[in-house]
């Protein structure tokens, strides 16, 4: 299954999920895009550049390493799940604010772990 | 009409009302005054970057707007001076289907459309160098400001709405700290504030408002990012970032479902 196949499925998975990148926080890329429209690049670019500022790959906290981010927007629900084993691999959604958080939060994991297995 | 050319007549009808004729137009209707200025709010209502919008009726004739951000920018020639000018009066506006002063537009779009059976929609996403990015917004600094609509509902304050969330929040909130300017304003306790204020800076937020010396907020929209873990996930920090007030909150106990829906319920 490849990458795209994974986001595929956790679009499929969360109908309110619009868009589901991968995405190098550490480069600040999108290495990969699922959405029904393909969002313009400027978007693309802002969502890694979101991503990167909210979960730096270098975390330096003492505590738990932050592993998921919700931001609330007036028109959508950015999700972030980062790979436990990669922190630098972030999946991130955009979806519609009727979003279950907790589903597209598990699901997005599911697919990072399948990613890290393959890798 | 021969048969065939009837035929053909007939077909091309279906086909022109089933809104696949032409790649990318899509047929909307009915088409009295009352439903065409209820799909012309609906479809501005629809934006977020840039749009141009074509309505066009069944002779072929196009009507022109560009459209972003909910609000519509301006009408595209050719169409009657006077709508022209009137394009400019919702630069700011989002549009209200009751508004009375949307009376000439909807005239406009009577008369543009009298007799059609049919109206036509073709949605064109625009480049952010696009004449309405001219207009004044443009691609970038909507995606920048993560394509907030500033538009709390009506009469409402974002600091009220924000108040009863925190409020609604309390019992699961251990600990809180409000900056204003980026300094201090108040805390549920010293050793708390100090704390959340640590962990903002160790977390490494440098840009994720709101943080001490951060500058202020280029949207008065209130937004809310919920920090967390998946080994602890009814645990996790609340940032808020509403202008020149920025909120740090540290809960437990609450999913971010239940915190999602008291965000939601505040009108965000």
């Amino acid at each position: 299954m490849t990458i795209g196949d994974l986001l595929d499925e956790v679009r499929n998975t969360v109908p309110e999920c619009r868009v589901a990148a991968f995405i190098d926080s550490d480069t600040t890329l999108v290495l990969t895009v699922s959405a029904a429209e393909r969002p313009q690049q400027e978007a693309l670019d802002r969502l890694a550049e979101i991503a990167a500022d909210i979960m730096p790959s270098h975390n330096n906290s003492s505590g738990p390493c932050l592993d998921q981010a919700i931001l609330f927007d007036r028109h959508a629900t950015l999700i972030f799940v980062r790979a436990l084993a990669e922190p630098t691999e972030v999946i991130c959604c955009t979806c519609s604010d009727s979003v279950d958080v907790e589903n597209i939060l598990a699901s997005a994991r599911v697919a990072l772990d399948w990613i890290g297995k393959a890798g | 009409m021969t048969g065939k050319a009837a035929l053909a007549d007939r077909l091309f009808q279906i086909v022109n009302e089933a809104g696949q004729f032409e790649t990318g137009w899509r047929r909307i209707g009915p088409v009295d005054q009352a439903s065409l200025l209820a799909h012309f709010v609906a479809v501005i209502d629809e934006t977020v970057l840039p749009r141009r919008l074509a309505l066009r009726n069944q002779n072929g004739e196009i009507l022109c707007l560009e459209a972003a951000n909910r609000r519509l920018r301006r009408f595209v020639a050719p169409v009657p001076d006077n709508l022209l000018a009137h394009g400019q009066l919702f630069v700011e506006r989002v549009l209200d289907v009751e508004d009375p002063s949307l009376a000439q537009i909807g005239a406009m779009l009577g008369q543009h459309f009298s007799g059609s059976t049919s109206v036509f929609l073709q949605s064109t996403e625009l480049s952010v160098n696009g004449p309405c990015a001219q207009a004044g917004v443009s691609a970038n600094d909507l995606v920048k400001a993560w394509s907030i609509s500033p538009v709390p509902g009506p009469g409402r304050k974002p600091e009220e709405a924000i108040e009863r969330f925190r409020h609604a929040l309390a019992g699961n909130c251990a600990a809180w700290v409000h900056l204003r300017d980026g300094h201090i304003a108040a805390s549920s306790d010293a050793k708390g504030a100090d704390d959340l204020l640590e962990r903002s800076h160790r977390g490494g937020w440098q840009n994720v408002p709101p943080c001490p010396g951060v500058p202020k907020s280029n949207s008065s929209t209130p937004k809310c990012l919920i920090l967390g873990t998946s080994a602890d996930p009814a645990a996790c920090t609340i940032l808020i970032d509403c202008g020149i007030h920025h909120f740090i909150l540290s809960v437990a106990a609450i999913s971010a479902n239940e915190i999602a829906m008291l965000w939601r319920r505040e009108g965000f």
